[in-house]
């Protein structure tokens, strides 16, 4: 089964990113029991789209199934995904972080995990969460199977509102996009910062879709590589406007269009 | 002086014929074969065992009973409908009819029973499943021959030879089969494995101490759900078998504490189920845990004398579990153990046994109808010698 499509989002191109992005293709090309060639969507802005292929990809000691999409939109991490999913042709996608990996059982178990739930709209995998140092911090999309936070109603493994209203830490970089329902939900919202996730998971689940979290590791996240979105917003977010967005999340995941959020109030409290 | 005819006595005349019937009865398959079984409303593997034999001697055509210790003894619900569908009668009601053909099976539990039972004519057998409740139902210095028990059939080989260790090679016929693992337990499904651990151990108390050492030692896994299929002193919601089996096939690995089995038949359910015995090794170990050596197979889950090593190699089962480098070679061997103990094998060897049992008695009354014959017969003859010997000298 060729059932997977690996989005890679590349909004710049320096050192670091050219080490973690050859490291992220060689991660989706060094993979067990599949006899075909992974296809990738590389997504970057125009002026990057050569540099990647020579810098990069022509070093690369894996053969991969590479298409190469110039992006002169916004280059936004949402902008990214949503424009690069438009060219996808297999049933289900997934998001690469330059600076992350894929495990070696990646498509061997996604594939297994897919075959065994067909009705399932998104899978998230369990990832690693690591320093740049390579050192492992935490299990992340785990909570699904904790009985404590799926409730005694709940199903073991399958996401509902009470856990998401335990966890906001879900990461879905990894994740098994269903295609159509990725398209049918309406895509990932450009207008909500640093809970956009949260927001996308409260929406498949507000209009009955069902999310699963695959009990094995098929993903190595770096957390807070300095210069990341989520460090940025880490360093430079006040609380109060954290929880803003948190609360956003919850309200917007009502709507399928991705609304213009009135930020009137935190410019007014930071006044 | 005319010729004396010579009879054998009526009451020789009456034990003849019973024994002729009996024979007649053990050829026209009018045999009954009677089971006594302990009302037990949790799931328990010896209970259902015995409802195992008692469907054997069906299929072979018998008349099955069943009888139960109890007036008010409820079918157990955790076995599956086809096999208790057979008749049941309390021992305290009837008083037991049975011949010289038929065959009554008693439990280990039930000392009292074959006690009771010592004077009837027909074949008794003890089932013994487990070292230790076979032991509690004795009185110091007394053993099962002094119910007059000669049959004893057991679950494994490894019990088998430890009752001929202790009690000697002659003093019981020691029959031994294996236990089979119904076919609903088999992994036949593409759904992968939860990261659920079933539990099933005789002691709550060093369950939770496992598990809280577990969580201790690997606090990443908090999460971790542990399945308590059964506890003694906490009873489940009472499963059948069938969706014990159901359940069981879903999880990933599980736990097993209890010190005093001696057959094992939950981690074989879970090796059948493909899912991984993580298990402290019990006193009387299962014979399927053992290589020729004595020495516990590797390979066929992750098993320890210590229990303090149950939480360190749940962790390592689960890490791999969730890194898939779970071996594939543990679930083939895992496969290979179980598939000895299967229905069909064990079904097997229950008939052959039980066919031995009655060949073995009717060859017995033969023998016994016979041995009367040629006494008669020898009588008659030195009758005549008598007669002849008065009329020469007459």
């Amino acid at each position: 089964m060729d059932n997977i499509t690996v989005i890679i989002p590349v909004h710049e191109l320096n050192d670091d990113v050219r080490k973690y992005l050859k490291e992220a293709l060689e991660s989706v090309g060094k993979q067990d029991k599949i006899d075909y060639l992974p296809k990738v969507i590389i997504v970057s802005p125009t002026s990057l789209v050569s540099d990647i292929k020579k810098e990069v990809v022509d070093l690369l000691e894996v053969t991969l199934n590479i298409e190469y999409l110039a992006n002169n939109l916004k280059t936004d991490f949402q902008s990214q995904i949503n424009f690069a999913s438009e060219i996808v042709e297999t049933d289900y996608f997934t998001i690469l972080e330059f600076d992350d990996q894929l495990s070696t059982t990646y498509f061997k178990l996604g594939e297994q995990y897919i075959k065994a739930h067909t009705d399932i709209d998104l899978f998230l995998p369990f990832m690693i969460e690591t320093t740049t140092e390579n050192q492992a911090i935490k299990i992340t999309n785990e909570q699904t199977w904790a009985r404590n936070y799926v409730g005694e109603n709940g199903t073991l493994g399958y996401m509902n509102n009470t856990v998401l209203d335990n966890v906001t830490d879900f990461k879905f970089t990894g994740a098994l996009f269903k295609k159509e329902e990725f398209d049918s939900y309406g895509k990932l919202k450009v207008n909500i910062k640093l809970t956009f996730t949260l927001e996308f998971l409260y929406r498949i689940l507000n209009n009955g879709g069902k999310i699963f979290s695959i009990p094995k590791i098929l993903y190595k996240h770096t957390a807070n590589r300095v210069g990341s979105l989520f460090d940025v917003y880490q360093k430079t977010m006040p609380m109060p406007e954290r929880k803003f967005w948190f609360d956003t999340a919850k309200k917007e995941s009502n709507f399928f269009n991705d609304r213009v959020i009135d930020t009137s109030s935190l410019t007014e409290a930071t006044q | 002086m005319a010729k004396e005819e010579i009879k054998i006595t009526e009451q020789e005349l009456s034990q003849l014929e019973k024994l002729k019937s009996a024979v007649d009865k053990i050829e026209k398959k009018e045999v009954k074969f009677l089971f006594a079984v302990v009302n037990s409303p949790q799931p328990s593997a010896s209970v259902y065992e015995v409802y195992y034999h008692a469907n054997v001697a069906k299929s072979m055509g018998y008349d099955v009973t069943m009888l139960t210790d109890a007036q008010d003894f409820v079918v157990p619900a955790f076995i599956e409908k086809e096999l208790t569908d057979i008749k049941h009668t309390s021992m305290d009601k009837i008083k037991l009819s049975v011949g010289p053909q038929d065959v009554l099976v008693i439990p280990e539990i039930f000392t009292n029973v074959m006690e009771q039972t010592k004077n009837l004519g027909c074949v008794r057998i003890g089932l013994l499943q487990s070292m230790d409740y076979m032991l509690n139902g004795l009185v110091l210095g007394v053993d099962w021959s002094q119910f007059g028990i000669e049959n004893i059939l057991t679950t494994s080989r490894s019990m088998q030879d430890a009752l001929g260790m202790y009690y000697g090679p002659t003093k019981f016929k020691i029959g031994y089969y294996d236990v089979g693992i119904p076919n609903y337990f088999n992994n036949d499904t593409d759904i992968p494995k939860r990261p659920v651990i079933s539990v099933i151990g005789r002691n709550p108390n060093e369950i939770a101490k496992v598990i809280k050492l577990f969580y201790a030692k690997y606090p990443q896994f908090q999460w971790i759900t542990f399945d308590p299929m059964m506890t003694e002193s906490k009873p489940p919601s009472p499963l059948r078998r069938i969706d014990f089996a159901d359940r069981l096939r879903k999880n990933f690995a599980s736990l097993w504490i209890d010190r005093i089995s001696s057959f094992g038949t939950f981690p074989l359910e879970a090796m059948k189920s493909g899912s991984i015995p993580v298990g402290l090794v019990p006193d009387f170990a299962p014979e399927y845990l053992l290589n020729s050596e004595g020495q516990i197979i590797e390979d066929i889950g992750f098993w320890s004398n210590n229990i303090y090593q149950l939480p360190i190699m749940l962790g390592e089962a689960l890490t791999k579990f969730l890194d898939d480098t779970l071996d594939e070679t543990m679930y083939e061997k895992m496969q290979e153990t179980a598939k000895r103990y299967s229905p069909e094998n064990s079904k097997e060897q229950l008939t052959k046994y039980y066919s031995g049992i009655i060949d073995e008695r009717k060859n017995l009354l033969l023998g016994a109808i016979k041995n009367y014959e040629e006494t008669a017969a020898k009588e008659q003859e030195n009758k005549v010698e008598e007669v002849k010997t008065e009329e020469s000298n007459g």
